[in-house]
């Protein structure tokens, strides 16, 4: 997590980089009342971290003696501090634990809803392959073919004897 | 064809003892019901003008004859609980043994216990789950049970919230590796999709899950005894308890709970006398057994566009159905106390919510004929079926009687019919005749088998010496006649509503799936005139029709007419959580968690009032939290895992949006923005550290906060 942050502020992992812009009372002490706002906002941080008291006294006291160091005041102060904060903070403590993943498949069994199709299919393997084998037709067109026979044949349009249409 | 490891031959347990029984049972309850039905449709078509003669009549006989059957059914499960309850010993009862025996739970058995959620109020959820927490470490076997919280919120706020306060319990507790927390990028097939998401994850590691709704609580003894159950009856793959419906102010939801909790226990011991090891699972506060369900209770998509096709929304019941298929038992273990949810507190509520079980439930008509089913289960889908295919045969009923109303009156009666001509010439006349006291019999019989059981139960109740939980005899008979009063009025009003439901879902309109309002927080004038504005008109219009048409009809369905006409304010005022604190101040609509408050509700309710210490502290919630507060944020790029490789036209993207971000506040962005920051840990992080890095923010800031401003 500490790699991402540093590498999201575009620093290289390692030494925190120099100020960009240096006071004019580089290397001296600061006034206290120039460094406040970055000292509130240090505190505020840290009160919201999940750290121990001791870790965020120590880091605290690491950011600002380094702050002091770079001799920035007033806002560029807070937005260095910030940065230094970020490079200090060590990783938070106390996560929750996550579970392991033990990987293992659910499939769907087989869920045939229609098992009168799968019947039918079954039930009429025959009559199908011997409409394919024997007239190279559809079995449900040699089914239609005579049902319209029988028709014909009840309604008296084919002679019984097959040897004459009327 | 691909082999089914259901088979016969293959399946598991097949003859128990339990099943000739049931068996037996299952033939008695057919040999009470369709004398009755039948005996009921005969008299229906002598009431009748033509004796059931034309075919106008002959439906309306019908469609009776199916209601009635379905009303006298749920007498008969009614009287067979009262009988089981008042004997106080069944040998059935999957709980039934000595107790050497239940003592024994294998060493290395863990159990689950999952909280899937979407969307739900957080702190509610937390507030379950710490109290059932707290209740196992009171048994001293809390070490032997895992909590999972499965996450299928798509709302980013709710995402954090729940991350935060997942972390907040586990420090609180010292819960870390006992509570999980896990949240699905796709929300696929839903409920079912996500606990099937933590079986193929996590289930290897458990023997067993308790499967939570939102807002469950369960005891810790009763969690231990189902293990122990699970244990000792190595053959039952789910035991459903009763979960009673406790926690709720509103008027409506006080007088449901007051009835699930008089008459319920009838009901459930009456459902477990006919269905035995073939019971259901209603998909909240049971217990499965990981592996067989793993094996045989994965769901497919049923083909086809929702609402009959796609995703099967009640899965519970399928899921019961396949765990039997495969010769596993499924028991109700409706003698285990200690187990609650909630009900829905308003009207609209809990018709949101039928719209969502009626289309689930209508799916089931696809399912019914699926192969290896076992009868039971196929009767079980019909039921579903029925508990709002009932209401759609109601509406019929008034309809078609309606028409033969309007028919009649408007009609010239014929005297002379041509069977009564002897040679052309009219020999004796047939008169019309409608004999009310037929009609006043048959209302009498349907009023006895819906209105009886509430009578066995108070007599039961009041034998056994449980009046004072309901806050003794002569407020448990006010509360009695109360509901009977709301019920019967709210019946029409759920009876048109469930049928337009099943209307629509055969028509293929689709409902949406949101998350369930568990707020106190009633319905509005407004929105209650916008749902039930169109059902009163309707019955004005009906009753004045039949006001001018046929005014004798209209006084037999006027009570229907009426609690239509007054839907608006019957569904206003039954929301009101005022209305249910007055009935409590009178005594009514008690329940024993009221009168004899359980520790683990106590804590529910303290837990749920207090708000949230972390969130206190940084007076942020959400996104903005998450991009505020430190551990919040921490936290959320710890559960992101490692960042992703994006193209330079979505880094792109996310910095512009980190960007508006940055410079409107988190409430410029959208929900779809914010899940996309959520998603990208390297912007959360830019936009923590440049937050944190601004100046003093200044009052009316975007980002000034408590912490912030200071």
């Amino acid at each position: 997590m500490d790699t991402n942050r540093t590498a999201a502020s575009g620093q290289r992992p390692g030494e925190p980089a120099t100020a960009e812009t240096p006071s004019a009372t580089a290397g001296g002490l600061l006034p206290e009342s120039a460094m406040d706002p970055a000292l509130r906002r240090v505190m505020a941080y840290l009160r919201l971290a999940a750290l121990t008291e001791a870790r965020k006294l120590h880091t605290a006291e690491e950011v600002l003696e380094r702050l002091e160091a770079e001799g920035l005041g007033g806002e560029a102060a807070v937005s260095r501090a910030l940065e230094l904060l970020h490079h200090y903070l060590p990783p938070a403590e106390a996560f929750p634990a996550c579970l392991p993943v033990l990987r293992r498949h659910m499939t769907p069994e087989e869920m045939d809803r229609r098992p009168w199709i799968a019947w039918l299919d079954r039930h009429t393997l025959w009559p199908r392959l011997a409409s394919t084998l024997l007239f190279n037709t559809r079995w449900e067109q040699v089914l239609q073919a005579l049902a319209l026979t029988l028709f014909c044949l009840a309604d008296g349009r084919i002679d019984p004897r097959f040897d004459l249409f009327l | 064809m691909k082999s089914n490891s259901w088979s016969e031959h293959k399946r598991e347990f097949l003859n128990e003892p339990w099943s000739k029984v049931a068996g037996r049972r299952r033939r008695l309850l057919l040999c009470i019901m369709l004398p009755s039905t039948f005996t009921a449709s005969a008299l229906m078509s002598t009431v009748l003008p033509h004796r059931g003669a034309t075919v106008l009549e002959m439906a309306i006989v019908l469609v009776f004859g199916i209601l009635f059957a379905w009303i006298s059914m749920g007498f008969w499960t009614v009287v067979a609980g009262f009988f089981t309850l008042l004997r106080g010993v069944d040998r059935f009862t999957v709980t039934f043994a000595r107790q050497k025996e239940d003592d024994r739970v294998r060493a290395h058995v863990r159990t689950a216990i999952l909280f899937p959620v979407c969307n739900e109020e957080v702190r509610r959820v937390m507030a379950g789950l710490r109290a059932t927490y707290l209740s196992l470490e009171r048994t001293g076997q809390g070490a032997n049970f895992h909590f999972h919280i499965l996450s299928d919120s798509n709302d980013p706020d709710v995402w954090v919230e729940e991350e935060a306060a997942w972390a907040e319990l586990c420090r609180e507790l010292g819960a870390s590796g006992r509570i999980f927390y896990r949240r699905r990028r796709v929300n696929l097939k839903r409920k079912s999709g996500n606990v099937a998401d933590f079986c193929r994850r996590y289930g290897a590691h458990y023997t067993y899950m308790v499967v939570f709704d939102a807002d469950s609580v369960m005891t810790g003894p009763t969690l231990v005894r189902m293990v122990q159950v699970m244990e000792r009856r190595r053959n039952v793959g789910i035991l459903q308890t009763a979960p009673a419906p406790v926690g709720r102010e509103t008027l409506i939801a006080r007088v449901q709970q007051f009835a699930a909790r008089a008459y319920g226990p009838f009901f459930a011991a009456g459902l477990h006398y006919w269905h035995l090891g073939d019971s259901q699972f209603w998909g909240h506060n049971a217990i499965l057994r990981v592996k067989p369900f793993m094996q045989h209770c994965c769901l497919p998509r049923l083909p086809g566009p929702p609402p009959l096709g796609g995703d099967i929304l009640s899965h519970d019941f399928v899921e019961s159905a396949l765990m039997r298929r495969a010769g596993w038992s499924v028991w109700l273990a409706y003698d285990l106390p200690g187990s609650y949810e909630e009900m829905p507190p308003t009207l609209l509520d809990e018709l949101k919510r039928d719209r969502r079980w009626c289309q689930g439930n209508m799916q089931h008509l696809r399912l019914v004929f699926t192969k290896g089913l076992f009868p039971a289960h196929r009767a079980l889908f019909l039921n579903g079926i029925m508990s709002y295919g009932s209401a759609f045969l109601w509406f019929s009923f008034l309809a078609l009687s309606t028409v033969e109303a309007f028919v009649e009156a408007m009609t010239v009666p014929t005297y002379f019919p041509a069977a009564t001509k002897v040679l052309f010439f009219p020999v004796w006349p047939v008169w019309p005749v409608w004999d009310p006291r037929w009609a006043k019999l048959l209302l009498t019989s349907t009023g006895i088998l819906l209105f009886l059981p509430k009578i066995i139960a108070y007599v039961l109740l009041l034998f056994k010496g449980r009046g004072r939980l309901f806050g003794g005899p002569l407020s448990m008979f006010l509360s009695i006649l109360g509901e009977v009063v709301l019920s019967t009025l709210l019946a029409p009003v759920r009876m048109l509503f469930h049928a337009r439901f099943v209307f629509a879902t055969l028509m293929g309109f689709q409902v949406g799936w949101g998350s369930q309002n568990r707020d106190d927080t009633g319905t509005t004038w407004l929105d209650a005139l916008r749902h039930h504005g169109f059902g009163s008109i309707f019955g004005l219009l009906w009753g004045a029709s039949l006001a001018l048409v046929n005014p004798t009809f209209l006084s037999w369905i006027s009570p229907i007419v009426v609690s239509l006409a007054l839907a608006v304010p019957l569904s206003v005022y039954t929301s009101r959580p005022s209305l249910g604190l007055l009935a409590r101040r009178l005594g009514l609509f008690m329940v024993p968690e009221e009168i004899d408050k359980p520790w683990e509700l106590q804590e529910v309710e303290e837990y749920s009032a207090t708000p949230s210490a972390d969130a206190h502290r940084v007076e942020l919630s959400g996104f903005a939290r998450a991009v505020v507060d430190p551990q919040a944020n921490a936290l959320h790029l710890r559960m992101l895992g490692r960042p992703r490789s994006l193209s330079p036209a979505i880094r792109q993207r996310r910095q512009s949006l980190v960007d508006k971000a940055l410079e409107k506040g988190a409430s410029a962005l959208s929900k779809r923005e914010k899940k996309e920051l959520l998603y990208d840990p390297a912007c959360m992080v830019q936009l923590h550290q440049r937050v944190w890095a601004m100046a003093p923010l200044p009052e009316g800031h975007p980002w000034a906060c408590k912490v912030l401003t200071d």
